[in-house]
């Protein structure tokens, strides 16, 4: 395809490619090599919406928490953007924001690479391959879970701070509005029926045409 | 395929080359071996009348019903 939407639509592809690997680098490397020295300071933010739900109970600036665990220092409670936030030099702590960090920024990767992959693939020849079946399959089931995973993870991180931190009771549960900020925030008080899982459903039904496409271009290839 | 092509029959009768053939109704060569070998899974009308126009033949010529 050499039109001018074909142009545009490539051009977009890699610029948001490298801009991706570049944010992606540079998140790494402030945590990688910032934090895991001195040990990390964790930040646990509400979502927005929950933090408007919120306002009206909690109005205060600080509050200093009471921690369960002795890997968990200084935990406060703030209203500037409601956030739980601790320090800890604790390894198994740090290693598991890396690691949550680590497997965000590679399955969003991953997604953009074979949605990139896609795009290059529809520059010579008829777009319709088993390649891009799969991978529109691939990214279509990625896409899918995406929602649900983060609610899961959400689910897990409550949990955790249950069990680690006094919380003062209030009218709500505020460890039920948590969720891990790295970017783009792990809401959890949001339903996850009417996000990612929507698209990913679209994004498996366009796999399904190109198998289709790939059928017909098969007969037609086939047609003397 | 339950329809056999035989070009090879025309072709010999005509005293062409299948090359030479491919070239004057326009696809390619490698399309016509498709043809002859029976892998083809349609053919244009089109095709067919320009094939029947230079071998100078009918359609029951080449193509054959063999109920397998």
């Amino acid at each position: 395809m050499k039109s001018l939407s074909y142009k545009a639509l490539s051009a977009a592809t890699e610029i948001i490619f490298i801009l991706y690997i570049l944010g992606a680098s540079l998140v790494m490397g402030i945590l990688v090599f910032m934090n895991v020295e001195e040990g990390v300071t964790v930040n646990l933010s509400f979502s927005h919406l929950d933090a408007y739900d919120l306002a009206d109970d909690y109005k205060f600036d600080e509050i200093k928490l009471e921690s369960k665990n002795s890997d968990i220092n200084d935990p406060v409670l703030t209203s500037l953007g409601y956030k739980l936030r601790f320090n800890s030099s604790a390894a198994w702590i740090e290693g598991g924001i890396l690691f949550l960090t680590i497997a965000a920024i590679f399955y969003i990767g991953v997604i953009l690479w074979f949605s990139r992959k896609v795009v290059l693939s529809l520059q010579n020849n008829s777009p319709f391959t088993f390649e891009n079946y799969r991978r529109l399959r691939l990214i279509g089931i990625l896409v899918l879970i995406l929602d649900p995973l983060k609610w899961i993870v959400s689910l897990l991180i409550r949990i955790w701070v249950n069990s680690n931190f006094i919380l003062p009771l209030g009218g709500k549960s505020l460890a039920n509005y948590l969720g891990y900020h790295f970017g783009f925030t792990l809401g959890s008080a949001d339903s996850f029926l009417y996000n990612s899982v929507l698209f990913g459903l679209i994004i498996l039904v366009i796999a399904q045409v190109f198998r289709h496409g790939l059928d017909m271009k098969e007969e037609q290839d086939l047609t003397i | 395929m339950p329809i056999i092509v035989n070009l090879d029959v025309m072709l010999a009768k005509r005293k062409m080359q299948s090359k030479e053939l491919a070239e004057k109704v326009g696809i390619t060569l490698a399309n016509l071996s498709i043809l002859k070998t029976g892998k083809a899974k349609a053919i244009r009308f089109s095709t067919l009348e320009s094939i029947c126009k230079e071998l100078d033949c009918q359609p029951g010529d080449i193509l054959e019903f063999r109920n397998e």
